[in-house]
Protein backbone atom coordinates (compact mmCIF):
# COMPACT_ATOMS: atom_id res chain seq x y z
CA UNK A 1 0.00 0.00 0.00
CA UNK A 2 2.54 2.64 1.40
CA UNK A 3 4.72 1.98 -2.01
CA UNK A 4 1.78 1.97 -4.24
CA UNK A 5 1.47 5.68 -2.52
CA UNK A 6 5.32 6.43 -3.12
CA UNK A 7 5.03 5.47 -6.44
CA UNK A 8 1.86 7.42 -7.42
CA UNK A 9 3.29 10.41 -5.74
CA UNK A 10 6.67 10.10 -7.83
CA UNK A 11 4.79 9.71 -10.82
CA UNK A 12 2.64 12.59 -10.36
CA UNK A 13 5.17 14.76 -8.76
CA UNK A 14 7.09 13.89 -12.34
CA UNK A 15 3.98 14.75 -14.19
CA UNK A 16 3.57 17.95 -12.55
CA UNK A 17 7.52 19.10 -13.37
CA UNK A 18 7.08 18.00 -17.18
CA UNK A 19 4.22 19.94 -17.42
CA UNK A 20 5.25 22.58 -16.21
CA UNK A 21 5.72 25.59 -18.00
CA UNK A 22 9.04 27.09 -18.88
CA UNK A 23 9.93 30.65 -18.23
CA UNK A 24 13.12 33.05 -18.54
CA UNK A 25 13.32 36.67 -17.94
CA UNK A 26 16.14 36.95 -19.91
CA UNK A 27 15.58 36.10 -23.69
CA UNK A 28 16.93 38.48 -26.14
CA UNK A 29 15.31 40.23 -29.17
CA UNK A 30 18.00 41.86 -31.87
CA UNK A 31 16.34 44.28 -34.12
CA UNK A 32 17.49 44.70 -37.29
CA UNK A 33 16.08 47.33 -40.03
CA UNK A 34 19.50 48.50 -41.59
CA UNK A 35 19.71 48.57 -45.30
CA UNK A 36 22.72 49.04 -47.34
CA UNK A 37 22.37 52.61 -47.23
CA UNK A 38 22.58 52.69 -43.17
CA UNK A 39 23.74 50.06 -41.03
CA UNK A 40 22.40 51.89 -37.93
CA UNK A 41 18.96 50.53 -37.06
CA UNK A 42 19.80 48.26 -34.74
CA UNK A 43 18.64 47.44 -31.43
CA UNK A 44 19.00 44.90 -28.78
CA UNK A 45 16.17 44.15 -25.92
CA UNK A 46 18.08 41.54 -23.10
CA UNK A 47 15.29 41.46 -20.97
CA UNK A 48 12.71 39.83 -22.37
CA UNK A 49 10.29 37.29 -20.38
CA UNK A 50 9.67 34.00 -22.73
CA UNK A 51 7.67 30.76 -21.89
CA UNK A 52 7.83 27.44 -23.55
CA UNK A 53 5.12 24.94 -22.02
CA UNK A 54 6.46 21.48 -22.99
CA UNK A 55 3.47 20.11 -22.72
CA UNK A 56 0.91 21.44 -25.02
CA UNK A 57 3.23 23.73 -26.85
CA UNK A 58 2.81 27.25 -26.24
CA UNK A 59 5.19 29.57 -26.82
CA UNK A 60 5.20 33.50 -26.03
CA UNK A 61 7.14 36.21 -25.03
CA UNK A 62 6.78 39.88 -23.58
CA UNK A 63 9.44 42.88 -24.58
CA UNK A 64 9.45 46.38 -22.76
CA UNK A 65 9.59 48.76 -25.67
CA UNK A 66 11.81 50.91 -23.73
CA UNK A 67 14.44 48.16 -23.14
CA UNK A 68 15.54 48.00 -26.64
CA UNK A 69 18.98 50.07 -26.72
CA UNK A 70 20.57 51.33 -29.68
CA UNK A 71 23.92 52.77 -29.99
CA UNK A 72 22.48 55.81 -31.46
CA UNK A 73 20.54 58.16 -29.14
CA UNK A 74 18.35 59.66 -31.99
CA UNK A 75 17.46 56.76 -32.90
CA UNK A 76 16.45 54.97 -30.23
CA UNK A 77 14.25 58.40 -29.41
CA UNK A 78 12.39 57.83 -33.09
CA UNK A 79 12.06 53.87 -32.25
CA UNK A 80 9.99 55.58 -29.02
CA UNK A 81 8.42 58.27 -30.61
CA UNK A 82 4.75 58.62 -31.60
CA UNK A 83 5.27 57.47 -34.90
CA UNK A 84 7.55 54.37 -34.58
CA UNK A 85 6.85 52.34 -31.49
CA UNK A 86 4.84 54.83 -29.13
CA UNK A 87 6.02 52.92 -25.98
CA UNK A 88 4.43 55.95 -23.53
CA UNK A 89 1.33 54.45 -24.69
CA UNK A 90 2.49 50.69 -26.20
CA UNK A 91 5.21 49.43 -23.80
CA UNK A 92 5.23 46.38 -24.31
CA UNK A 93 5.62 44.24 -27.81
CA UNK A 94 3.95 40.47 -27.20
CA UNK A 95 3.90 37.46 -28.60
CA UNK A 96 1.26 34.36 -28.25
CA UNK A 97 1.91 31.05 -30.59
CA UNK A 98 2.14 27.30 -30.71
CA UNK A 99 4.55 24.64 -32.11
CA UNK A 100 2.57 23.38 -34.65
CA UNK A 101 4.69 20.09 -34.57
CA UNK A 102 5.16 19.16 -31.47
CA UNK A 103 5.03 15.44 -31.95
CA UNK A 104 8.22 15.92 -33.46
CA UNK A 105 10.19 17.40 -30.68
CA UNK A 106 11.50 15.55 -27.66
CA UNK A 107 12.56 18.00 -24.98
CA UNK A 108 13.76 14.75 -23.07
CA UNK A 109 16.26 13.39 -25.60
CA UNK A 110 19.27 15.91 -26.27
CA UNK A 111 19.63 17.10 -30.31
CA UNK A 112 18.29 19.56 -32.71
CA UNK A 113 14.76 20.05 -33.42
CA UNK A 114 13.14 22.17 -36.03
CA UNK A 115 9.74 23.55 -35.02
CA UNK A 116 6.96 25.43 -36.95
CA UNK A 117 5.20 27.96 -35.15
CA UNK A 118 2.20 30.09 -35.55
CA UNK A 119 0.95 32.88 -33.44
CA UNK A 120 0.07 36.32 -33.30
CA UNK A 121 1.84 39.28 -32.57
CA UNK A 122 1.48 42.30 -31.21
CA UNK A 123 2.90 45.87 -31.71
CA UNK A 124 2.02 49.05 -30.74
CA UNK A 125 -1.74 47.45 -30.41
CA UNK A 126 -1.87 46.08 -33.84
CA UNK A 127 -2.85 42.12 -33.94
CA UNK A 128 -1.57 40.02 -37.02
CA UNK A 129 -1.02 36.37 -37.09
CA UNK A 130 2.58 35.35 -37.59
CA UNK A 131 4.34 32.38 -38.67
CA UNK A 132 8.06 30.62 -38.41
CA UNK A 133 10.25 28.68 -37.63
CA UNK A 134 12.54 28.27 -34.92
CA UNK A 135 15.44 25.98 -33.82
CA UNK A 136 15.59 23.95 -30.62
CA UNK A 137 18.70 22.85 -28.85
CA UNK A 138 18.17 20.42 -26.04
CA UNK A 139 21.75 19.81 -24.39
CA UNK A 140 20.94 18.16 -20.85
CA UNK A 141 17.83 20.04 -18.96
CA UNK A 142 18.64 23.12 -20.96
CA UNK A 143 16.28 24.07 -24.20
CA UNK A 144 18.11 27.18 -26.13
CA UNK A 145 15.30 28.54 -28.70
CA UNK A 146 15.85 30.97 -31.56
CA UNK A 147 13.44 31.96 -34.01
CA UNK A 148 13.23 34.88 -36.44
CA UNK A 149 10.37 37.18 -37.96
CA UNK A 150 10.51 39.19 -40.80
CA UNK A 151 7.87 41.82 -40.51
CA UNK A 152 6.12 44.62 -42.68
CA UNK A 153 6.29 48.46 -40.24
CA UNK A 154 2.51 49.14 -42.18
CA UNK A 155 1.32 46.08 -40.50
CA UNK A 156 1.70 47.48 -37.49
CA UNK A 157 1.06 50.99 -37.77
CA UNK A 158 4.30 52.17 -38.60
CA UNK A 159 4.62 54.66 -41.70
CA UNK A 160 8.14 55.70 -42.64
CA UNK A 161 9.07 59.45 -43.26
CA UNK A 162 9.97 60.48 -46.93
CA UNK A 163 13.23 61.21 -45.16
CA UNK A 164 14.01 57.33 -44.07
CA UNK A 165 13.21 55.95 -47.24
CA UNK A 166 16.22 53.39 -47.94
CA UNK A 167 17.78 54.17 -44.72
CA UNK A 168 15.43 51.59 -42.64
CA UNK A 169 13.93 48.43 -43.58
CA UNK A 170 10.49 48.32 -44.02
CA UNK A 171 10.55 44.76 -43.75
CA UNK A 172 12.79 44.49 -40.52
CA UNK A 173 13.74 40.94 -39.21
CA UNK A 174 12.67 40.42 -35.23
CA UNK A 175 14.84 37.40 -33.87
CA UNK A 176 14.21 35.78 -30.61
CA UNK A 177 16.61 33.76 -28.61
CA UNK A 178 15.67 32.08 -25.48
CA UNK A 179 17.92 29.98 -23.17
CA UNK A 180 14.94 27.69 -20.89
CA UNK B 1 23.40 87.95 -56.83
CA UNK B 2 23.19 84.56 -58.72
CA UNK B 3 26.42 83.92 -57.12
CA UNK B 4 25.17 85.21 -53.88
CA UNK B 5 22.67 82.42 -53.93
CA UNK B 6 25.04 79.88 -54.98
CA UNK B 7 27.41 80.21 -51.42
CA UNK B 8 24.75 80.66 -49.77
CA UNK B 9 22.50 77.67 -50.81
CA UNK B 10 26.20 75.59 -50.83
CA UNK B 11 26.65 76.64 -47.23
CA UNK B 12 23.34 75.42 -45.94
CA UNK B 13 23.61 72.13 -47.42
CA UNK B 14 27.42 72.01 -45.57
CA UNK B 15 25.00 72.61 -42.30
CA UNK B 16 23.02 70.42 -43.36
CA UNK B 17 25.39 67.83 -44.22
CA UNK B 18 27.75 68.40 -40.84
CA UNK B 19 24.21 68.20 -38.65
CA UNK B 20 22.90 64.87 -40.41
CA UNK B 21 26.26 63.54 -39.58
CA UNK B 22 26.77 64.51 -35.99
CA UNK B 23 23.26 62.92 -35.41
CA UNK B 24 24.11 59.90 -37.18
CA UNK B 25 27.40 59.49 -35.32
CA UNK B 26 26.44 60.31 -32.26
CA UNK B 27 26.60 57.65 -29.52
CA UNK B 28 25.32 57.16 -26.11
CA UNK B 29 28.12 58.15 -23.46
CA UNK B 30 29.87 55.50 -21.36
CA UNK B 31 27.78 55.22 -18.31
CA UNK B 32 31.07 55.38 -16.02
CA UNK B 33 30.65 59.19 -17.80
CA UNK B 34 26.93 59.54 -16.53
CA UNK B 35 25.41 60.96 -13.63
CA UNK B 36 22.69 59.29 -11.77
CA UNK B 37 19.56 61.39 -11.17
CA UNK B 38 18.38 58.84 -8.59
CA UNK B 39 19.68 56.65 -5.89
CA UNK B 40 17.44 54.40 -4.39
CA UNK B 41 17.22 50.87 -2.89
CA UNK B 42 15.79 47.94 -4.93
CA UNK B 43 13.19 47.16 -2.42
CA UNK B 44 12.30 51.13 -2.68
CA UNK B 45 12.15 51.05 -6.52
CA UNK B 46 9.86 47.65 -6.56
CA UNK B 47 7.40 49.48 -4.17
CA UNK B 48 7.04 52.60 -5.74
CA UNK B 49 6.30 50.53 -8.71
CA UNK B 50 3.73 48.22 -7.25
CA UNK B 51 1.83 51.42 -5.42
CA UNK B 52 1.43 53.53 -8.38
CA UNK B 53 3.64 51.76 -11.82
CA UNK B 54 2.20 55.04 -13.81
CA UNK B 55 3.58 57.53 -11.48
CA UNK B 56 6.98 55.81 -11.09
CA UNK B 57 6.96 55.17 -15.36
CA UNK B 58 6.58 58.83 -14.83
CA UNK B 59 9.43 59.31 -12.77
CA UNK B 60 11.68 56.74 -13.39
CA UNK B 61 11.47 55.90 -16.79
CA UNK B 62 14.32 57.53 -19.25
CA UNK B 63 16.12 58.48 -16.05
CA UNK B 64 19.89 57.03 -14.99
CA UNK B 65 19.45 55.54 -11.73
CA UNK B 66 22.05 54.14 -9.40
CA UNK B 67 20.30 51.29 -7.46
CA UNK B 68 21.44 49.25 -4.43
CA UNK B 69 20.11 46.05 -3.58
CA UNK B 70 20.49 42.34 -3.10
CA UNK B 71 21.01 39.62 -6.15
CA UNK B 72 18.71 37.24 -6.07
CA UNK B 73 19.40 35.56 -9.84
CA UNK B 74 22.21 35.86 -12.51
CA UNK B 75 20.75 34.90 -15.86
CA UNK B 76 23.39 33.87 -18.45
CA UNK B 77 22.61 33.66 -21.94
CA UNK B 78 25.44 32.97 -24.59
CA UNK B 79 27.79 35.98 -24.04
CA UNK B 80 24.72 37.80 -22.10
CA UNK B 81 25.00 38.41 -18.20
CA UNK B 82 21.45 39.94 -16.44
CA UNK B 83 21.59 40.51 -13.38
CA UNK B 84 18.32 40.04 -11.08
CA UNK B 85 16.84 41.93 -7.79
CA UNK B 86 13.25 39.73 -7.09
CA UNK B 87 10.85 40.37 -4.36
CA UNK B 88 10.45 37.04 -3.53
CA UNK B 89 6.63 37.55 -2.38
CA UNK B 90 4.85 39.54 -5.19
CA UNK B 91 7.40 37.94 -7.94
CA UNK B 92 7.82 41.44 -9.38
CA UNK B 93 11.76 41.65 -10.17
CA UNK B 94 14.30 44.62 -11.38
CA UNK B 95 16.26 42.99 -14.52
CA UNK B 96 19.65 44.77 -14.92
CA UNK B 97 21.30 44.35 -18.72
CA UNK B 98 24.50 45.47 -19.20
CA UNK B 99 26.92 47.86 -21.56
CA UNK B 100 29.61 46.51 -23.10
CA UNK B 101 33.37 45.67 -21.61
CA UNK B 102 31.00 44.86 -17.68
CA UNK B 103 31.56 40.74 -18.52
CA UNK B 104 34.84 40.27 -16.53
CA UNK B 105 33.46 42.53 -13.23
CA UNK B 106 30.09 40.64 -13.53
CA UNK B 107 31.07 36.97 -13.67
CA UNK B 108 32.06 37.11 -10.04
CA UNK B 109 28.39 38.20 -8.74
CA UNK B 110 26.39 35.56 -7.39
CA UNK B 111 22.93 35.54 -5.99
CA UNK B 112 23.19 36.78 -2.00
CA UNK B 113 25.80 39.33 -2.80
CA UNK B 114 24.83 43.37 -2.39
CA UNK B 115 25.50 45.22 -5.31
CA UNK B 116 25.27 48.47 -6.66
CA UNK B 117 24.39 49.16 -10.13
CA UNK B 118 23.92 52.63 -12.40
CA UNK B 119 22.00 52.29 -15.55
CA UNK B 120 19.34 53.57 -17.83
CA UNK B 121 15.74 52.50 -16.09
CA UNK B 122 13.37 51.83 -19.17
CA UNK B 123 10.48 51.81 -16.34
CA UNK B 124 8.11 48.72 -15.69
CA UNK B 125 5.79 46.36 -17.64
CA UNK B 126 3.12 44.51 -15.94
CA UNK B 127 4.37 40.74 -17.61
CA UNK B 128 1.04 38.74 -17.97
CA UNK B 129 3.70 35.63 -18.94
CA UNK B 130 4.68 35.91 -14.52
CA UNK B 131 1.71 38.07 -13.65
CA UNK B 132 4.27 40.37 -12.06
CA UNK B 133 5.57 43.60 -12.49
CA UNK B 134 9.19 43.87 -14.64
CA UNK B 135 11.32 46.75 -13.96
CA UNK B 136 14.06 46.36 -16.87
CA UNK B 137 17.49 48.46 -17.12
CA UNK B 138 19.77 48.98 -19.82
CA UNK B 139 23.76 49.39 -20.31
CA UNK B 140 24.16 49.29 -16.69
CA UNK B 141 27.63 49.14 -15.11
CA UNK B 142 28.55 47.75 -11.48
CA UNK B 143 29.91 49.96 -9.33
CA UNK B 144 30.81 47.68 -6.39
CA UNK B 145 34.51 48.03 -7.26
CA UNK B 146 34.70 51.69 -8.90
CA UNK B 147 34.03 53.75 -6.07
Amino acid sequence: MKKTLLLTTISLMSLISFSQKKTTTSAVINFDAATPLDSLPKAVNKTVVAALNLTNGEVAFEASVKNFSFSNPMMQDHFNGENWMNSEKFPKATFKGNIKNLDKINFTKAGKYIATIEGELNIKGNVKPVSTTAQINVVGKSIATSAKFIISLADYGIELPKIAAGKVSENPSIKVTAKF
Amino acid sequence: MKKKIIIISGLLLLVIIGITYYLFSMKFDDMNDVKSDYDISAVNLMKEFQTNDSLANKRYADKILTVNGLVTDVETADSIINIKMADEQSGSYIIFSFQKNEEELLKDIIAGDTILVKGSCSGAIYSDILSAYSIAFKRCILLNNKK
